[in-house]
This record gives C-alpha cells, sequence and structure tokens, in this order.
C-alpha cells in the first residue's frame, strides 16, 4: 500500500511536475522561458529618445542610439551614442554585462578624445538625470535575479505571469521587483521597483510592442514614474534593426572613438 | 586665359562640393564669452593690469559619411578673439580629415587629434599633438597635428602607427598678456635644432584590455612637443636676459598607461623615459579616483581624487612645474537633469610648496546653453631672487595671475 501511493506519487509528480514546483522553481521557468525566446538574435541597433518630465512638468530630452551584440555565456556587449542634448553629442558609452559579475564600462568623451573606465558598481545611479538607474538600463540576464512565481493577472486585457525578482548582484537600490510578464509573447507589462526600505519607488510600464524577424519582441514605448518625488522620464525606442553583421570588434574601447 | 578657365572650373567645383556637403554633411559645433577676471595685478610692466577680459571663440563641427559609412570627412576649424592677449587671438585647424574605416584597419589622413593618457593632473604621454598653450596654460588644449594614422585592431590588441610629416611650435602668451614665465619666451626667436618643420615624427602604440585593466604602451620618434626655454641676453650678458628663447630637439619618448577598475576605484598610472633633452630621464603619475555613489540625499556622487607626481628631469631639459608633486580633488556629480558638476583641485610641490587651486563647475541651461566656471589660485610661489639665472620655479612669473573665468557656452 505505502509502495503503491509512493509510485502513484512519482508518476503524478512526472505527469504533471507543475505540481511539485515550488514558486521559485516556477518564476524561474519563466523567466528561463523568457531568456530562452529571446536568445539568438546576435545583434540589434535601435534609436531612441528619452524625454525627462520633473514634478512641475518641465520637460528635457536626450538622443541616442544603441548597438547589442549578444556575447554566448556571458551578458550582451552594448554600446550607446548620444545625440543630444548638444554639449554631450558623439559621446559614447561601451558595457560589457556580466552577470552577477561587476560590469566593465567605459566613456568616450569627444571633445577631449579621451576614453575614461567607468565604476560599475554605481547600480542605482540615475541615467542622464532620468528617473532610470543604470540597472534599470542595462541588459538583462537571468542569473542577476532570483525569481518568485506570485500569481497570474490580466493587465490591460493581457494575460500575464507576477513573478518577483530579487537581484542577487551587488550594490542594487531594490530590494525586489514585481514584474507583469505577457504570456504571449514572455515580455514585461509592467514592472514595479521597492526600494532598500521596501517601499515603492517606480512603477515602469512597457507598450507599442512590434515583433522583429517573426520571433523577437522589442517594447516602442517605456514609461518610467516615480512614485515618491513626482518625476517621470518616457523612452522611445524606435527603427529597431536586426542583422547589422556586428562584431567583437565594433564593440571596443577604440572602436568608441569613431562612432557618431 | 587658360588661368581663368581653371578658376571658374575650380570655384564650380568648390561651389558643388560646398552645395553637396551642407545637404548631406552634420554640422554641430559650439560659440562661447569668456570673461576672465584677475585678482591681482600682473608681475611685469608692460602686461595689461585690467581686471577683466572678455574673449569669444568658434569652432564649429562638419562631418561627411560616405560609402556606407566607410568614409568620414571632418572639418573642424577653430578662431578666438581676445582682448587681452593678442597671441591669443588666433585660429587654428583642430581637424580636417579623411577617415577609412575598415573591418580589420583603419587610416585617418589629414589634420587630427589623439589623446593617449589617464591621469587627472598632468598629460604626461599625450605627445601627438601640440599645445595650444595661450588657449589654455594648463597645455591641455592641443593644436591640429598633420597626420597619416593607421590602425589594426587585431587578437593581440589595438595597434596604432602614426606619420606625422610636420611640426608645429607650441603657442606662448604675447607679453603683455598673463601667464608668463620670468623673464617671458619671446616666440618669434623659437629655434629647432637642426632641422625644418618638415622633420618628420614617428610614433606607435599598443593597447590592450586584460579584464578591469586597460594598458597602452608607446614609442615616439621625432620632434619634443615640449621645448627648452633657454634665456636670451638681449642687452648682452652684463644684463639679465632679456627673455627665453623656446628650443625644440629629436627625441626619443617611450610611454606606458594604465588604468583599472577596482569597486568604487579608478586606478590610474602614466610614465614616460625620454631621451634627446640632457640625460635620458623618467617621469610619473600614479594615483587613484575614489567615488562614493549615491551621497548628499540620493542622486549625488562624490569622488575623490588623489595623485602623485615625479619628474626625474634636469635643468638641460624643457622645465616642468611637476618634479615632485601632490595632487588631490573633490568632484562632485549631482546626476539632475543639467548635470552639473564640481571640481575643487589642489597641486602642491612638496619642495618649493608652490601651490596650485583650482576650482570648475558646469551646469547645462535647456537644450543647447552651458555655463562653466573655471579658476586658479598661485601660493607660495617665489620670486626671482637672481636676475641672472632663470627661476627655479617655473610659475614666478605666473604667481599674480589668480583668475576666474566665466564662460557661457552655445552648443549648436
Amino acid at each position: 500500500m505505502k509502495l503503491k501511493s509512493l509510485i502513484c506519487g512519482v508518476l503524478l509528480m512526472a505527469a504533471f511536475p507543475a505540481l511539485a514546483q515550488t514558486d521559485e522553481e516556477k518564476g524561474y521557468a519563466i523567466q528561463a522561458e523568457a531568456n530562452r525566446r529571446d536568445n539568438g538574435y546576435i545583434d540589434s541597433m535601435h534609436d531612441a529618445v528619452m524625454t525627462l518630465k520633473n514634478a512641475q512638468g518641465e520637460v528635457s530630452t536626450r538622443e541616442f542610439v544603441v548597438k547589442t551584440l549578444e556575447v554566448a555565456d556571458d551578458g550582451d556587449k552594448e554600446m550607446g551614442i548620444f545625440h543630444s542634448p548638444a554639449d554631450v553629442k558623439g559621446t559614447a558609452v561601451l558595457t560589457f554585462s556580466h552577470g552577477t559579475k561587476p560590469d566593465d564600462q567605459w566613456i568616450y568623451l569627444p571633445s577631449l578624445k579621451r576614453v575614461k573606465r567607468v565604476a560599475t558598481v554605481n547600480k542605482s545611479g540615475p541615467f542622464v538625470g532620468s528617473e532610470f538607474a543604470f540597472e534599470d538600463i542595462s541588459s538583462w540576464e537571468l542569473d542577476k535575479y532570483r525569481y518568485r512565481y506570485l500569481r497570474d493577472e490580466e493587465i490591460d486585457g493581457n494575460d500575464c505571469f507576477v513573478v518577483e525578482n530579487y537581484p542577487v548582484y551587488e550594490y542594487s537600490g531594490y530590494t525586489k521587483q514585481i514584474e507583469w510578464l505577457d504570456k504571449k509573447m514572455y515580455q514585461p507589462r509592467k514592472i514595479e521597483f521597492y526600494d532598500r526600505k521596501g517601499a515603492l519607488l517606480k512603477t515602469l510600464t512597457f507598450s507599442d510592442y512590434n515583433q522583429y524577424l517573426d520571433r523577437y519582441w522589442r517594447a516602442g514605448k517605456l514609461q518610467m514614474d516615480n512614485v515618491q518625488n513626482g518625476k517621470s522620464t518616457e523612452l522611445l525606442r524606435k527603427n529597431y534593426r536586426f542583422k547589422n553583421n556586428f562584431s567583437d570588434r565594433d564593440f571596443t574601447e577604440n572602436a568608441l572613438k569613431n562612432v557618431r | 586665359m587658360i588661368a581663368k578657365v581653371a578658376r571658374y572650373i575650380l570655384f564650380s567645383l568648390w561651389t558643388v562640393a560646398l552645395a553637396t556637403f551642407a545637404q548631406a554633411a552634420d554640422f554641430s559645433g559650439k560659440a562661447a564669452v569668456d570673461t576672465r577676471f584677475f585678482t591681482e595685478p600682473p608681475i611685469f610692466a608692460q602686461q595689461k593690469d585690467g581686471v577683466a577680459y572678455p574673449s569669444v571663440m568658434i569652432q564649429p563641427e562638419f562631418r561627411h559619411d560616405w560609402g556606407s559609412g566607410n568614409n568620414r570627412l571632418t572639418v573642424i576649424p577653430f578662431a578666438r578673439y581676445d582682448s587681452l592677449d593678442k597671441h591669443r587671438t588666433h585660429w587654428d585647424v583642430r581637424e580636417f580629415s579623411w577617415l577609412h574605416m575598415q573591418k580589420n584597419w583603419d587610416l585617418l589622413v589629414g589634420v587630427g587629434k589623439v589623446f593617449w593618457g589617464t591621469t587627472e593632473s598632468r598629460q604626461l604621454v599625450d605627445i601627438i599633438n601640440q599645445s595650444d598653450l595661450i588657449e589654455k596654460f594648463s597645455g591641455e588644449e592641443k593644436l591640429g597635428q598633420p597626420m597619416m594614422n593607421l590602425n589594426l585592431p587585431t587578437d593581440y590588441g589595438h595597434f596604432s602607427l602614426f606619420y606625422l610629416p610636420y611640426f608645429r611650435e607650441r603657442t606662448f602668451p604675447s607679453s603683455n598678456g598673463r601667464f608668463l614665465f620670468d623673464p617671458p619666451v619671446r616666440n618669434s626667436e623659437g629655434k629647432l635644432d637642426g632641422f625644418s618643420h618638415w622633420q618628420p615624427s614617428f610614433a606607435g602604440r599598443w593597447s590592450k584590455t586584460f579584464g578591469d585593466w586597460d594598458v597602452g604602451v608607446a614609442h615616439f620618434w621625432g620632434v619634443g612637443r615640449e621645448p627648452r626655454l633657454v634665456p636670451s641676453f638681449g642687452q648682452g650678458f652684463t644684463h639679465p636676459p632679456t627673455g627665453l628663447v623656446p628650443i625644440y630637439d629629436l627625441i626619443h619618448q617611450t610611454s606606458i598607461d594604465v588604468q583599472g577598475v577596482l569597486g568604487n576605484w579608478i586606478w590610474k598610472a602614466e610614465a614616460i623615459t625620454r631621451s634627446g633633452q640632457g640625460d635620458r630621464f623618467a617621469a610619473a603619475v600614479v594615483g587613484f579616483e575614489y567615488t562614493k555613489y549615491g551621497v548628499f540625499g540620493g542622486s549625488k556622487d562624490v569622488g575623490f581624487l588623489l595623485e602623485y607626481l615625479y619628474d626625474g628631469r634636469s635643468s638641460f631639459a624643457p622645465p616642468t612645474p611637476f618634479n615632485n608633486d601632490i595632487f588631490s580633488g573633490i568632484r562632485v556629480v549631482f546626476n539632475d537633469p543639467q548635470n552639473t558638476e564640481f571640481l575643487f583641485t589642489n597641486t602642491v610641490d612638496l619642495n618649493t610648496h608652490a601651490t596650485i587651486l583650482g576650482f570648475n563647475a558646469s551646469r547645462r541651461l535647456g537644450e543647447k546653453w552651458k555655463i562653466e566656471l573655471e579658476s586658479r589660485f598661485f601660493a607660495n610661489i617665489s620670486a626671482t631672487k637672481n636676475p641672472f639665472a632663470p627661476p627655479k620655479e617655473i610659475l614666478t612669473g605666473m604667481r599674480n595671475d589668480d583668475y576666474i573665468q566665466l564662460r557661457v557656452v552655445r552648443h549648436f
């Protein structure tokens, strides 16, 4: 009898693995699937317009181009090239993401023709004065977080998994994030960021999704609202281009000097 | 007649080129109004002793890419009008170059600008371009340099090779300006020691990233950018020297520059060894920048800078104030939408206690404007004791040149 029920139990677990999963395992499985679906695009490039708005409604904008190169078994290589404001035109930032290890980062200052190393422990600092922190815009790697599945929930008519993400890299400004992940696209619809005291700090909303190469979903609009200081930043991502034939040599300290 | 036709054809070509260029080119640049306020009267009788001296500058930038981005024409002229110093009223071609880019190499031909180095307090290894010393007396501003520069990115590092066919002399203030040496430099009497301005120079640099560290090793062979300053006795040897004459020499200089990141610490080092100006000598700058993030109520960063400067050159070599100095600084970055920054610096000579205090601040106004404050204060700088010998302290002539400069920049 005892043996029978054990066999039954094992068979049941094999047939319905979900039953045996903890919420942590399920959260990880969902994000691993998101990661799997987004792998293999090799490289991409897009134009970005960031609009910063303060609590008084004053607005300033930044325009930049982002180039990304996928790296097998490591984080992506990424280059951001600024076109505005005019005083930072031509400034370029090169980042090698490394999962839980600190990233490598360089900044090129065109007026001095100088490349400087940047300390990457500054994860929680604001990116170009916006409500996006460096850790919000750096490339997402599966290893950077622990996960926990919370529930299923509909958001604006889209079925989503709701998953908690706990940063495991050092120097994060967050205790956790709550992410609404679209079940069809396996892409985020919304992320809430909780500060070091555990209070809600910011809400990031993703919209205007488009599919590229019949596979990869990219949001055209990211809206970051800081609920604590009333400031917000809108990030528009346009003109996605894939298969650019980028190589490692386009993502070096020296390559920074010739980008425009 | 033929000359007339030729001129007409040339003119037409030029117009067409300009028109095409204006259509496709990327046009940007900046213009600025600076005003320098001097807090003390100058040392020499012939120097203008006003307090406020305005100055205007413009630096447009044209870039044009063609051939699916494999070719680029860059044109960056520069001009300044200065109310204090007639030498500082000057123009230059900062860049005028054709860059051809391929997957495994790129070549730049024309007038270019190249920077080597990592440290904050001194640009020791940076040698390709000549300093435009009247633009900024620290020597950080550079004149355009004619060059052919071949770059080869390889798996063994990045190789950069230079052929520099023409030598440009350093700019110096005029005798009624500020930041003079004691006695002042007589630039019109500058000499090249046994060669012409067409004396070629050659240089090569290898650089590579090793994890958290970037390393560059370079060698330069040709006309040293720093001149010796030799006293000239215009009124005979029984009178004190009337000026310093810049004399340029052929040198060999080997250098290394390193920067590395360890958590909040950025470590920086530069070192050179040079022959051709007296005995072979070595010089080095070693230091760090430690940054504390998210202070003063959240988003501001504070960086602490510390560097040690050593220079073992003899009195036969070009003079430097940085023989045995400590540089320290504090940088405050506000991380606000206007990108507000402050930088306080202090350079002290450990032997003479000669001190240069610095303060810089900048803030963007709207999308196109920027306001910048720059000031330097000189302290503990000894006056000349023996009028026949050049002063031991190279900054002697500048000891009363404390200034505050307010600059309003319009980017376009």
